[in-house]
């Protein structure tokens, strides 16, 4: 499963309410459960966490892409989250991070975890897109800039 | 002179793979083709995943020996498919990009026809359509190339197959 099968409207937030890296994966966390994509959110949260604490998802120029895998789930999830105000995510470069992808997937199928992933990777070599994200006031704004 | 003499069946983790199988199964036996399956591990993305922040070394090392043992899951899913069926498959998995892997193997064994599993339900933007290493692998090579995407009509098919019977495939030989 690709990424363009993983981005579902109802699990983007825009904007994050969130002020905190803990705040902001909480808070998506918490979508995802609420659209009943996650039923064992402590599972996913400290999923998210211990890959968090090798080293911070906050890959530079606003963006993070926070994920996982767990035995929790089934299938590969996405939200997607943007933040006006910026949030301290220890990104590499220092800079406040605007844009996440928080992908959570099962054990089982790594090569589509990859595929998303990467998928999401050369999506970052496009800085208007990344521009344009940024930008995004509505789920529907984001969902356009990911299908132009 | 036969349409096909040698099938090659992409082989990933994705459902559509195994619809691919299944169909490079069927059409072997009818064309009475010599039948390859290729998985290929995504050394390539796994390094961009580093090199892009998103893995650490130790993520790359665990997801290259998740790949490893998934890509020995479907390859002898592939074999037991095709033993099935009385038809012998030479299944490997190699490492790289899979679409320069995929163009490699077509021109290494002179394939005819490169049989592919795309999910019918995927709408992709352009520039996934770009990098997508199925259609980039379907772009490159030179032989004919099968998408099969319709799952639960191949599994029918596969499943109710018999001595002679060609499912709506035609004359094929």
């Amino acid at each position: 499963m690709a990424l363009a099968n993983l981005i579902k409207q109802e699990n983007i937030q825009v904007p994050l309410t969130a002020k905190t890296k803990t705040e902001a994966v909480c808070e998506m966390i918490g979508l995802l459960n609420k659209n009943g994509l996650i039923h064992d959110v402590k599972a996913v949260t400290d999923a998210v966490f211990e890959r968090e604490a090798l080293s911070s998802t906050g890959l530079g120029d606003g963006i993070a892409v926070p994920h996982a895998k767990t035995e929790s789930i089934q299938a590969p999830v996405l939200a997607i989250g943007i933040s006006k105000e910026g949030i301290d995510f220890q990104a590499h470069d220092g800079e406040p991070v605007y844009v996440i992808f928080l992908m959570i997937a099962p054990k089982s199928q790594p090569g589509q975890h990859i595929e998303a992933l990467s998928e999401i990777a050369k999506m970052m070599q496009a800085p208007i897109v990344m521009k344009m994200l940024k930008k995004a006031d509505t789920s529907q704004d984001v969902i356009d800039v990911l299908s132009e | 002179m036969k349409l096909v003499n040698k099938i090659l069946v992409y082989i990933d983790d994705s459902d559509a793979a195994i619809a691919a199988i299944q169909a490079s199964i069927l059409l072997a036996k009818q064309f009475e083709a010599e039948l390859y399956g290729l998985y290929v591990i995504n050394t390539k993305a796994l390094g961009d995943l580093v090199k892009a922040r998103i893995f650490v070394e130790s993520e790359r090392e665990e997801y290259a020996r998740e790949l490893e043992e998934d890509a020995d899951r479907y390859l002898r899913l592939a074999r037991r498919l095709a033993d099935s069926k009385k038809v012998a498959i030479e299944a490997e998995k190699v490492q790289g990009t899979p679409h320069s892997e995929i163009r490699k193997a077509v021109e290494e064994k002179g394939i005819d026809l490169l049989v592919v599993g795309v999910e019918s339900n995927r709408t992709k933007s352009l520039r996934e359509e770009l990098h997508s290493d199925k259609d980039m692998a379907m772009k490159q090579v030179t032989c004919e190339v099968l998408c099969v995407k319709n799952e639960e009509r191949m599994e029918r098919c596969f499943e109710t197959e018999e001595e002679g019977e060609n499912h709506g495939f035609g004359k094929l030989n």
